[in-house]
């Protein structure tokens, strides 16, 4: 038996079985969409001169608008774009994964902090789309 | 800087260095990412610390998912103690706006000296609570009663099941929140602060402490990130090679984390808390005294 067995085993009476679960599927999901798109735009990058940046100083700022337009047409920047946004997402994802483990388990008092959490994350984000933040 | 197979290359292997560190510490790791690339590739700060944030939550998503199924990371302590970080993270963007950054620098750094002076001193408590059990036997506090935070990971370094309770939670939030602070207004630190706070204060056993934190950082780095992309200051070229080695680096941390013993990691950490407190010092007399001390960060 492996240490991750063994862990999973001392860990099976916990009530949070159900959280564990869900916080890794979200975790490894993120990650390997991130890590997959973030592969292909440096292949992309390095292997098509052309659309590929040259230098890293002068890279061009692409509008979001045109980011989806730019990995339908395989710019390598866009695509490491997309990547860097998936890969944002993922922690979120796993706080939002975690409220719906925890109200499955009816453990509502966990339930009551996660959203707390996902909360002060989306203020923050918000008053930083405001210009009120540095 | 020309973007060539080289280059590519050595972004990889540099991200993959730090993000093995990172995964052994249960910290971010921007500590080796920023100087790598202001450094090494003489790009300017601000692009290497936008960089360096998003690849704190590659290094978070790959290490944190690994803990997380291995239940070394304890996911209740893991929410318990977001709340206090992710509002302190939103206090700390907020008084950055409001407060000299080098006062916060020599504050931050005094902390971090306080933290490196009690791992030093606690660095064979931890080995030897685990051999007595004694991580179980501790006194819990109301809170940590009353929302069940205790676990039980298993050691391969000692071969033993441990169990621990959790107590000391206030201590804890309180410098969780500082933890938060010190990321949103300085962006480093917050790793640091989590995983001594943990081990120090709350009865929290090492490794569990490097797992929690671990899966902690996306989150407050994930915000910054945010913010940063807004401002449109990420470079997504570099950030390519960087996020795909700090991934595996940080997974191939996490495979030899729990081989080591915890007085090993311990003392790790405590190295690399003075020497971020020394570089927090040496930028803070440089801006406030225009002291030039050699440091990058």
């Amino acid at each position: 038996m492996n240490a991750t067995e063994l862990n999973a085993k001392c860990a099976s009476a916990e009530p949070a079985a159900n959280v564990y679960a869900g916080v890794f599927h979200a975790l490894t999901i993120g990650m390997v969409i991130s890590t997959t798109l973030f592969a292909i735009g440096v292949l992309l990058a390095l292997f098509r001169t052309h659309g590929a940046p040259r230098t890293i100083d002068v890279l061009r700022p692409n509008p979001p608008g045109e980011l989806f337009a730019g990995v339908f047409a395989l710019d390598p920047i866009a695509i490491m774009r997309l990547g860097t946004v998936a890969m944002i997402l993922t922690p979120v994802a796993r706080v939002v994964a975690s409220i719906v483990a925890f109200a499955v388990d009816r453990d509502y008092r966990f339930v009551a902090i996660t959203s707390f959490v996902l909360a002060a994350i989306v203020c923050t984000v918000v008053l930083g789309a405001m210009g009120i933040l540095r | 800087m020309i973007y060539s197979f080289s280059t590519v290359a050595l972004l990889f292997l540099g991200a993959t260095v730090a993000g093995f560190f990172g995964s052994l510490l249960g910290i971010g790791g921007g500590l080796f990412i920023v100087p790598m690339i202001v450094l090494g590739f003489h790009l300017p700060m601000k692009v290497a610390v936008a960089a360096s944030i998003v690849s704190v939550i590659a290094t978070s998503n790959a290490g944190g998912s690994r803990y997380v199924e291995q239940h070394i990371t304890n996911l209740k302590v893991a929410m318990f103690l977001e709340v206090f970080t992710t509002l302190g993270a939103l206090v700390g963007s907020v008084m950055a706006l409001y407060m000299q950054e080098w006062a916060m620098l020599l504050l931050f750094s005094a902390l971090l000296l306080n933290m490196a002076y009690s791992a030093f001193v606690t660095r064979k408590l931890d080995d030897r609570r685990i051999a007595t059990g004694e991580f179980a036997t501790a006194p819990q506090d109301r809170v940590s009663r009353a929302l069940g935070l205790r676990g039980t990971y298993f050691d391969q370094a000692a071969n033993r099941r441990v169990d621990y309770v959790v107590n000391g939670t206030g201590v804890g939030s309180l410098i969780s929140f500082l933890a938060g602070v010190a990321s949103g207004m300085l962006g480093v630190g917050g790793g640091v602060l989590k995983v001594s706070a943990m081990n120090r204060y709350m009865n929290i056993p090492m490794k569990v402490a490097v797992g929690t934190s671990k899966l902690m950082i996306g989150v407050t780095a994930a915000v910054s990130s945010t913010l940063f992309y807004m401002a449109g200051a990420i470079q997504f070229a570099l950030v390519g090679p960087i996020a795909i080695g700090t991934t595996m680096g940080a997974t191939g941390g996490t495979m030899v984390m729990n081989r080591v013993k915890s007085i090993v990691l311990k003392r790790v950490l405590t190295v690399l808390v003075i020497y971020m407190a020394y570089s927090m010092i040496a930028k803070a007399l440089q801006l406030r005294f225009g002291i030039v001390l050699p440091h990058v960060g």
